[in-house]
């Protein structure tokens, strides 16, 4: 009995370690922005802010509906930022060398991984929240706030930059050295972030090309988009935010497991 | 002696953009694809006209310069930085500014290359949707001959500014994002005219609106865009300009002689 009492007690305290690691890895990865917050969200909210007026005003006068449009300036904020997520890991691996000390402490290696990601995620979710009301102001006449759902939104946008950061984490772990971080980018994740922002609602699609509309579905951007569009503009005609916010949970366990298990025979961690 | 060294540095160069250029068609396809499957299937759900796909990709062109644009830059700066290879070539008993022209046209090459490929593809990929009936063979070789000067002169002025690749995630979302975006890859200039009357003209001091309206008039004719010529003279000055930055930017930064 002493046995087990003495097991439970051992695997609580390292639990509490792990989790008070995690928080910290977490902690000190928010804070490496600290002094550069704001130089970051303005050099966000300045792309934000053309494509927002490209989209807005000129992209209708070549006949492109409003009412697609805003859509896809509301699917702009949530757009990824994998590659400075794989970036910054990267360089971390590399010539930094930060996250090899980090890699030496007595944890789990995907521990210290997942508090990188972590870091990130809570990096860009605080970054988006200041973002928004910039897009709100942009949308302004087409923008219902009795339907938004901050609850929803606040919860999508948890989830979204955990998927943000699982992709960068999976980027990096096919990007052998700086110069080649484009490629993972140009060829998987910015064509799927792409087709899945300036895609129209789901059930538009699948009304006009059933086949297309199901094979989209392997898209997680999707999920992505929809998801958030539908904590904005209201869940009417989007695939229902449950379904959404469980395919953006699977398909994050499935590109950390890979990317984990990919940097850990790269890097030989144990 | 000096030409012929000249020629065989370029070359040494360009061959490293052989063997990847294979990667590089990858990567174009890849990205061009996405796009005809946005504007061929899901455009018309939402009743968009067709000859949107037109101007789209026709400035594919200029938009596949960009994205080599950011792999050079980072290799560039990563080198300077490193002290790679740019620093071993300037010790070399060459005109330290015959060298930077040889980075430019080095530069330029391999942008021009991406862009004719992005056409290529962009045609292959569309076929009947990217109606090339207007397009004039000799305007397209100016045009991308233009584009290609431009693209190396300005991927050199930034690699000149850059001083750590961590930079560049800024660098492209505070000054170039906003030149790409509101230069016209998706519009063409009379659209900006159209929803901004007052301060359509400001477009005209973007020089990546003057690069898309270039390649658009030469393949889809000159109907609808800023005149050719016009552009051209616009963009080849702007083009010397960055030069001469980039330039005076690399003497001071590698303190040349």
């Amino acid at each position: 009995m002493n046995t087990v009492f003495e097991w439970i007690k051992k695997a609580g305290e390292r639990t509490v370690f792990y989790l008070r690691f995690l928080y910290l890895m977490t902690y000190v990865e928010f804070l490496s922005i600290k002094g550069r917050f704001i130089l970051r969200v303005v050099s966000s909210l300045i792309p934000l802010v053309f494509q927002a007026l490209v989209l807005i005003f000129i992209l209708p006068v070549l006949g492109i509906s409003a009412e697609y449009t805003k859509l896809v300036v509301m699917s702009r904020l949530f757009i990824s930022d994998a590659i400075s997520s794989s970036a910054s890991l990267l360089s971390g691996l590399g010539t930094v060398g930060d996250l090899e000390q980090a890699l030496m402490a007595p944890v789990p290696w995907w521990l210290v991984l997942l508090g990188r990601m972590f870091g990130f995620a809570l990096r860009m979710f605080s970054m988006t929240v200041i973002l928004i009301p910039f897009v709100v102001v942009f949308l302004k006449g087409k923008f219902v706030f009795s339907i938004l759902s901050i609850v929803l939104l606040m919860f999508s946008l948890v989830l979204i930059q955990f998927f943000d950061a699982v992709m960068g984490l999976w980027g990096a772990s096919y990007t052998k050295k700086m110069s080649e971080i484009v490629r993972v980018w140009a060829r998987v994740i910015n064509p799927m972030s792409f087709i899945a922002t300036f895609s129209p609602k789901w059930p538009m699609i699948i009304s006009s090309y059933p086949v297309g509309g199901w094979l989209l579905l392997a898209n997680p951007f999707l999920y992505v988009h929809e998801m958030g569009r539908s904590a904005v503009f209201g869940s009417s005609g989007f695939i229902p935010p449950v379904i959404c916010a469980l395919m953006l949970v699977v398909f994050s366990l499935i590109f950390a497991f890979f990317g984990l298990r990919r940097l850990k025979r790269r890097f030989d961690l144990v | 002696m000096s030409a012929t060294l000249f020629f065989k540095l370029l070359y040494v160069e360009l061959i490293p953009f052989l063997e990847i250029f294979k990667k590089r068609f990858i990567d174009t396809s890849a990205w061009i694809l996405s796009r005809a499957l946005v504007y061929v299937f899901l455009f018309p759900v939402i009743g968009a006209p067709v000859e949107f796909v037109g101007i789209f990709f026709a400035g594919a062109a200029f938009t596949g310069m960009m994205f080599e644009f950011v792999g050079t830059t980072v290799h560039l700066v990563d080198d300077i930085e490193g002290v790679g290879l740019v620093n071993y070539e300037l010790s070399i008993p060459i005109s330290q500014k015959l060298i930077l022209v040889k980075m430019l046209v080095a530069h330029t090459v391999r942008a021009l290359s991406i862009a004719v490929i992005s056409v290529l593809i962009a045609k292959i990929a569309m076929w009947n949707a990217f109606d090339l009936s207007e397009m004039s063979l000799f305007l397209l070789i100016v045009a991308l001959l233009c584009m290609g000067f431009f693209s190396g002169a300005f991927t050199l002025l930034v690699s000149s500014r850059l001083h750590d690749v961590s930079d560049i995630s800024f660098m492209w979302k505070s000054w170039v994002s906003p030149l790409f975006l509101a230069g016209g890859n998706l519009f063409p200039w009379r659209a900006a005219v159209t929803a901004f009357p007052k301060f359509g003209w400001i477009f005209l001091i973007n020089p990546f609106m003057h690069a898309n309206e270039l390649i658009r008039a030469s393949l889809l004719g000159q109907e609808g865009y800023f005149p050719f010529w016009y552009s051209f003279l616009i963009l080849t000055a702007f083009s010397f300009l960055l030069m001469c930055g980039a330039f005076r930017s690399f003497k001071k930064r590698l303190d040349l002689l």
